[in-house]
């Protein structure tokens, strides 16, 4: 230990991450996954005080470094690590040049050799997070790579089911939508059965393939059917592109099958929650008064995510020093 | 007239059915006699082979040497090494290069660079279309005047039907077989996989394996029609070994080969993102894998070929989707199928021999694969007892993109020689004073 130890946080726990690295919710274990969400409960006292900040990452510096936009992933984690004391860089490369390969590794070994501690990274191909952390000896944080896991939404996610109905073992959720493109949906995928819910996928074919059922989940095509008996009703956005590859129709008939109103919200489980990891298309999978209603947790999700990102960085901490003292 | 005695090793040639204690003599380049305890005086030099087995040289059908315009990758020079060093006396080399061999000049210059810079037989493959575009027909009569042994757009799909018939309408009149790389970029679309559990899992998007059968089915129809030679070119899929099947059943002039690693590797091997695993076709899943290997068992696949695809070290490390397709296999092709089919009691050596050495000559209607009396010394010595880990320093090729690096083999190539000339000795096999004495 060195004698400049980071303050402590609320409930300090002697407990870490096996891993340097967040790639994914499929390489951790439930004990890994509860040990995140219960620290995350503390944070989450932090955040609402009026002083929000606690020096526990002072010194340190984390770099966002986002290949694909995205205000609000980028903006929770920069909230999360100010609270902590780091400091933020924030490296925006929404151009391709650099972003496949040899180009990709010279910028995060630039982004290294700076100084980074954390290295919270959003890109299109998916394995990216992975083949980074492979290169680099700073921790690596996925914020998504391609189609493949987004482990701190997961993450805020099950936070925010918990928080809300007080158990994760044992519910319903239904997630529906283009399951196929989607890193949310793996993500949370793992993260739900790993901590003992059922889960439902639900939409057409061509974005539910029934292969999804080889990771231990349900597929359905009849909304009614996937809805049935759900606690949780989680919707993803459906982006028009996938319309343009012809993979449904239009906008209109994935709406008029998928869609939730308030009256399919009647489908699922009484007092059923909804949630959507944003931004929402109001209209499209969601009409707009299920979304302000006091079953949706849209923006409970939001303010979670700062939490559950601080109680990540944290814990990260740990596993960093415990891999520093191994070498020593 | 020069003489050599390859004696004390065992002669392995399924197309005489020997597998036996044998002397084998060559004079002129050409083998003159196999036989039990030839003379020694009878020749000008010995070769010991004391512990190996001498099978004919290895023929593949499929290969990338990359010049001119990739020689960062391979050069036909060092793609001549690799294949020395794997056992193989004859290989075709596809046209993808840049520019495209789709000219006499280009199959020239293949052929004088092979003459002046390959240690082995190397035979260009042409394009099928010009530039490989599948619009425009090459001139294939120009071009297998010039040296051209077959007719390909490999890397790419001649996606249009009827360009594909009227080509095979023009090559069954000249006598050779068109090269088919069958895909349906459609169904392929962004695909970079396999499409199945895996793919799902990893985010990455799947290549169907109808994207290979559909076409496979659809051009076994026009060699049918045609009367024309398709050759299907590596197999990777139980529906397209369907469609092969039920072709040759129906008399219709379709061959195949599959590759070594659609044979021992699986979509499961892209886990962790590995580049080494991406190729074209994609490696599909283990009921594909047991139907390939089953129909190369039957004949419905008559041999193997490696589709050996060098990439620069760096462009293979990479995120996967950004990554060239391809993995080389000259070197390592024997090695790999010996350890696990012939090592593992699953096949016997004849079988491997003649899958590698005596198929493709036939389907190329060659007089090769073989060490009957008269016919080209063109052989190899394999060690079949001994047990190393493949590394980079086993390989001859410029590419090092090899998904067997760190496998245990328990076979490898111990010389190659070539119409006689020693082409290939293994260092590991012969000490310098060993190979100062009998080489």
């Amino acid at each position: 230990m060195s004698t400049d130890a980071p303050a402590p946080p609320p409930e300090p726990s002697a407990a870490a991450l096996a891993s340097k690295d967040l790639l994914g919710i499929e390489p951790l274990s439930a004990d890994e996954l509860t040990l995140i969400l219960d620290n995350a409960v503390g944070f989450k006292e932090i955040v609402t005080r009026t002083i929000k900040r606690v020096p526990t990452l002072r010194g340190r510096t984390v770099v966002n470094l986002f290949f694909e936009n995205s205000t609000r992933t980028r903006t929770s984690f920069e909230l999360a690590a100010r609270r902590l004391s780091a400091d933020v860089i924030n490296f925006d490369v929404a151009t391709s040049s650099v972003s496949k390969g040899e180009a990709l590794l010279d910028t995060v070994e630039t982004i290294e050799a700076l100084g980074a501690d954390y290295i919270v990274v959003r890109h299109s191909s998916s394995g990216s997070a992975e083949f980074l952390a492979r290169a680099v000896k700073s921790s690596v944080i996925n914020a998504g790579d391609g189609a493949h896991e987004h482990p701190t939404q997961a993450l805020l996610d099950a936070f925010s089911i918990r928080e809300r109905l007080g158990r994760i073992a044992g519910l319903k959720v239904a997630i529906v939508g283009d399951i196929l493109h989607s890193r949310v949906a793996r993500s949370n995928i793992h993260a739900l059965k790993k901590l003992g819910a059922r889960v439902a996928l639900v939409g057409p074919p061509t974005l539910v393939p029934k292969t999804f059922r080889t990771m231990g989940v349900e597929v359905h095509h009849d909304l009614r059917d996937g809805l049935r008996g759900a606690d949780v009703i989680y919707l993803l956005r459906i982006q028009l592109e996938r319309q343009q590859k012809n993979l449904f129709p239009s906008l209109n008939e994935y709406k008029a099958l998928y869609g939730i109103t308030p009256e399919r919200v009647g489908w699922a489980a009484p007092d059923a929650i909804v949630m959507h990891p944003g931004p929402v298309n109001r209209g499209v999978e969601v009409t707009t008064s299920v979304m302000e209603s006091d079953r949706s947790l849209i923006l409970d999700q939001v303010t979670n995510g700062v939490a559950v990102r601080m109680a990540v960085l944290y814990l990260l901490q740990g596993a960093r020093n415990r891999a520093a003292d191994s070498h020593t | 007239m020069q003489r050599i005695l390859i004696h004390n090793g065992i002669v392995a040639d399924p197309s005489q059915g020997l597998h036996d204690r044998l002397d084998l003599l060559i004079e002129d380049g050409r083998i003159a006699e196999v036989a039990k305890d030839i003379p020694r005086d009878r020749a000008d030099r010995l070769i010991d082979a004391q512990g190996f087995t001498i099978s004919p040289g290895f023929i593949d059908l499929h290969t990338h040497l990359r010049e001119p315009g990739g020689e960062g990758s391979e050069t036909i020079e060092t793609g001549s090494r690799a294949a020395a060093a794997g056992g193989f006396t004859t290989i075709y080399c596809m046209p993808n290069t840049n520019p495209v061999c789709d000219t006499r000049t280009g199959v020239q210059f293949v052929v004088s660079r092979a003459e002046t810079s390959g240690i082995i037989r190397v035979i260009p493959v042409a394009s099928v279309t010009r530039g490989q575009k599948g619009e425009e027909l090459a001139e294939f009569g120009a071009l297998l005047e010039t040296g051209a042994g077959a007719f390909s757009d490999d890397g790419h799909p001649v996606m249009n039907a009827n360009i594909m018939r009227r080509a095979l309408a023009c090559t069954r009149m000249l006598g050779v077989p068109i090269f088919d790389h069958a895909e349906d970029m459609d169904l392929t679309g962004a695909g970079v996989m396999h499409e199945g559990p895996v793919s799902l899992r990893l985010g990455l998007p799947g290549i169907p394996r109808i994207s290979e059968s559909t076409i496979v089915a659809r051009d076994i129809a026009l060699a049918d029609e045609t009367g024309g030679h398709i050759h299907i070119c590596h197999v990777s899929a139980r529906e397209s070994v369907e469609a092969i099947r039920e072709g040759k059943r129906n008399g219709i002039r379709v061959t195949a080969e599959v590759s070594p690693h659609h044979l021992t590797m699986t979509d499961e091997a892209v886990i962790g993102y590995n580049t080494h695993a991406k190729m074209k076709p994609p490696l599909n899943a283990e009921e594909d894998r047991q139907a390939l290997i089953a129909a190369l068992e039957d004949g419905t696949i008559d041999c193997v070929a490696t589709d050996h695809a060098p990439h620069a070290a760096t462009t293979k490390l990479n995120v996967f989707d950004g990554a060239p397709y391809g993995i080389i296999g000259m070197e390592t092709a024997f090695p790999v199928l010996y350890t696990d089919f012939v090592a593992t009691g699953q096949w016997s050596l004849e079988f491997l021999i003649e899958k590698m050495a005596l198929a493709p000559a036939r389907i190329m209607e060659q007089p090769w694969g073989t060490l009957r009396p008269g016919s080209l010394a063109d052989l190899t010595l394999l060690d079949l007892n001994c047990e190393y880990t493949f590394e980079e320093r086993h390989l001859r090729s410029k590419s090092s993109n090899c998904p067997w690096l760190g496998k245990t083999m328990k076979a490898r190539i111990a010389a190659t020689l070539l119409g006689g000339e020693i082409v290939f000795t293994n260092p590991d096999c012969f000490s310098v004073e060993r190979e100062g004495a009998a080489l």
